[in-house]
């Protein structure tokens, strides 16, 4: 049966299915619904587990991590500014190799204050050791949480994952939601029985300083966190077929390519950007343009290799950023680097344009989207980047 | 509710078996130190520490040579009050729901002066507002930041010197007073237990371990923890120094147990501060006048707060 759900009531009702014991929650816009939604389910008797009402982010990631530590199946998250307040924790989940899921409402970060959306949050944890998904629809919220829990309590990874539900869009538009019953979730995600946890009867000192000389592990503590990473991209492939052979669906773990087999130029994005795209797509198709997009469903682990083999054939390629990355190689932004970094090795190297699109919440509608692909044509036909970055749907001409 | 406790009456009787064990690297004369043993002597196995950064980390708790016997977890600077409020609520919910062996396992948060009375307050006051958790918070006040090289907290007293109030030609000493941390910590009514301690007093100490550890509630521990390298006294007068915090009244001895106050060490009269204060090379800048302003501060809360020492309204 389909039930109508927002992005983050998807999530709640996964978290929900999942059994989780403990959970801390401090409001922020606009990830709060989802923690409204998980004590909604403990208030009705839904779901047993521990609500911690934090003092602040800070508080409510320390909260989790040493739940998850105690072995305890926890669930948190937050948004923008709030992500940041809690960074310190956010910092040691993943060094202590925990499988806590958390859920990042994205939101761009303040000054001037805004509910928009931007991915700068969760690229402020790109390198820490999380995996990140990132949704289109609330099933694939649904979805995307059972599977970042299984691979994350995964021993081979022990890693933290971040479901990325873009703010004020995903987190808040309803579609229906196919739920399947509970104990197909159990089997899909067995009960957690963490390897390292901390018990008197298991005496064992955690995290001691390892400063001098003769105990610094710490670069064999990074490699062993970088082999769990490599562990990662298994896994995900292994969770994702088991996942499609159990329910159908989620059978790419890392694209939602839309027609792009037979397209000349593509737009690589995230998240929700293509529901303004699609309309747009279809409509130059009817025109004979052989225009497509790749959406990554994934940003960590990164799937270079399967992306390079997928984007040498094109005549173009624009490379969507919904945030901005002051001052980086060709002042692009964090995908158009990801992207043009696993371009590097490729047989043939299309060109790559960058767009800085719909930073602080701006929709992408069928304008922004037609702009790129002129754009994107444009590049194809004469085979030169005139203008490499490009920011669309801009106000008022040159700033 | 509160469960049986046996008391300790005097050091003879103290658990031969030690849970805090060789292995840390503290300075000679370290008072922090002392205070972990008799805090994990009184606590027994069936515990779990999370302990803040700070000396009793960086210093005391090495890999291959770590000194704790029970289950120990590093927690970041400012965090444990919610590490501490975490481990409990992963074991109570665990436990509940069958997924742990019901057992009493006893929660320590341990943070120093500036972990825990500066970074961490905000920590400390959430997890305290938590009545039906139970799990202890420990702050030691070595009274600066002392693993960084001896910082100024706001609890480091009025006058010191630390490497962050040098002195110098324009007497840039520490202008603050010591922060009223008790007095913080009392107005959180939802805890059912609270007290000052110091490892002059072992016995008192370990006892107030065990009553705090047999709460069903938050409980909290103050631990006045004297440190030769930061206060700039020879090592082996350790346990004078701590004694005199006590004996001039610069540390008052107490508990509070739900709502009901009780000096447990009480010293008859009190020694003049200035028997305190001369020994440590931090105060040696202090002129007379300064001293004689921190003896009347002394005996101003001692003698017009409503609570000595706690709560700063008139009597």
């Amino acid at each position: 049966m389909k039930k109508l759900m927002s992005g983050t009531k998807a999530v709640a009702e996964a978290v929900k299915l999942l059994d989780i014991d403990v959970a801390a929650g401090y409001p922020i816009r606009p990830y709060t619904a989802v923690m409204n939604y998980v004590t909604e389910h403990i208030g009705n008797g839904d779901l047993d587990a521990d609500f911690l009402w934090a003092d602040c982010e800070h508080s409510q990631f320390e909260i989790c991590k040493h739940a998850s530590l105690t072995g305890a199946r926890v669930f948190t998250g937050s948004s923008g500014v709030g992500w940041a307040q809690g960074f310190e924790p956010l910092v040691i989940i993943p060094t202590l190799r925990l499988p806590v899921v958390l859920m990042l409402g994205n939101r761009a970060f303040d000054d001037p204050g805004t509910f928009g959306v931007e991915w700068n949050d969760a690229f402020t944890s790109r390198d820490l050791g999380y995996l990140m998904c990132w949704p289109e629809s609330p099933q694939e919220a649904f979805d995307f949480t059972l599977i970042a829990y299984k691979i994350s309590e995964n021993k081979d990874v022990y890693l933290p994952s971040i479901v990325n539900i873009e703010g004020g869009v995903l987190t808040h538009v309803e579609r229906p939601v196919q739920v399947p019953p509970k104990e197909e979730i159990s089997e899909y995600v067995p009960p957690l029985d963490l390897e390292f946890k901390v018990h008197p009867d298991k005496p064992s000192t955690y995290a001691a300083q390892v400063d001098s000389e003769g105990k610094m592990i710490l670069c064999e503590m990074r490699k062993q966190a970088d082999q769990a990473m490599k562990n990662a991209r298994r896994s995900t492939e292994e969770a994702h077929q088991e996942f499609y052979e159990k329910w159908g669906r989620q059978k790419d773990p890392y694209f939602d390519d839309y027609y792009a087999e037979d397209a000349e130029v593509v737009v690589v994005t995230m998240g929700t950007m293509v529901w303004g795209m699609r309309p747009v797509v279809r409509e130059l198709r009817e025109e004979g343009e052989k225009v497509g997009y790749i959406r990554l469903k994934r940003f960590r682990p990164f799937p270079d290799q399967k992306l390079k083999e997928k984007l040498s054939r094109y005549k173009a390629v624009g490379v969507c950023d919904r945030e901005i990355s002051l001052g980086g190689p060709k002042d692009g932004g964090v995908i158009f680097q990801e992207v043009r970094s696993s371009m590097y090795d490729a047989p043939n190297r299309p060109p790559l344009l960058n767009f800085y699109i719909g930073l602080g919440g701006r929709e992408v509608d069928p304008s922004a989207a037609n702009e790129m692909y002129k754009a994107l044509l444009k590049t194809a036909e004469t085979g030169k980047i005139e203008e490499p970055i490009q920011w669309i749907g801009l106000r008022g001409g040159e700033q | 509710m509160t469960e049986a406790y046996e008391r300790i009456e005097n050091v003879r009787e103290a658990p031969l078996e030690e849970e805090y064990v060789c292995g840390h690297r503290t300075s000679q004369g370290c008072m922090p130190a002392l205070a972990m043993r008799l805090i994990a002597k009184a606590a027994g196995s069936k515990t779990v520490v999370v302990g803040a950064t700070g000396c009793m980390y960086v210093a005391n708790t090495s890999y291959y040579t770590t000194p704790w016997a029970f289950p120990w977890v590093h927690t970041q600077l400012g965090a444990f009050g919610s590490a501490a409020l975490g481990t409990a609520a992963g074991f109570k919910a665990q436990m509940r729901k069958g997924k742990l062996n019901k057992e009493k396992i006893n929660v320590i948060g341990i943070a120093g002066d500036g972990g825990g009375g500066d970074m961490g307050i905000t920590a400390l006051s959430g997890a305290l507002t938590y009545s039906d958790y139970s799990f202890l918070t420990v702050i030691y006040d070595n009274e600066s930041y002392a693993n960084t090289g001896i910082q100024v907290s706001s609890l480091t007293p009025w006058g010191a010197l630390t490497t962050f109030s040098p002195g110098g030609r324009e007497k840039f000493f520490h202008r603050r007073e010591k922060k009223n941390i008790m007095g913080i910590v009392a107005a959180h009514h939802t805890t059912n237990y609270i007290a000052t301690a110091s490892p002059g007093l072992p016995v008192d100490l370990m006892n107030k371990v065990k009553k705090a550890l047999s709460m069903e509630s938050p409980t909290f521990l103050y631990i006045h923890t004297p440190c030769p390298k930061g206060w700039e006294y020879p090592p082996k007068d350790s346990v004078k120094i701590a004694k005199l915090a006590i004996e001039t009244g610069f540390i008052p001895i107490y508990e509070i147990e739900k709502g009901t106050l009780d000096f447990t060490y009480k010293p008859k009269e009190r020694k003049p501060v200035r028997e305190y204060l001369q020994p440590q090379g931090r105060f040696t800048q202090l002129t007379d006048e300064d001293i004689e302003q921190v003896q009347s501060d002394i005996d101003r809360r001692w003698e017009e707060w409503i609570i000595p020492h706690t709560v700063p309204l008139k009597k």
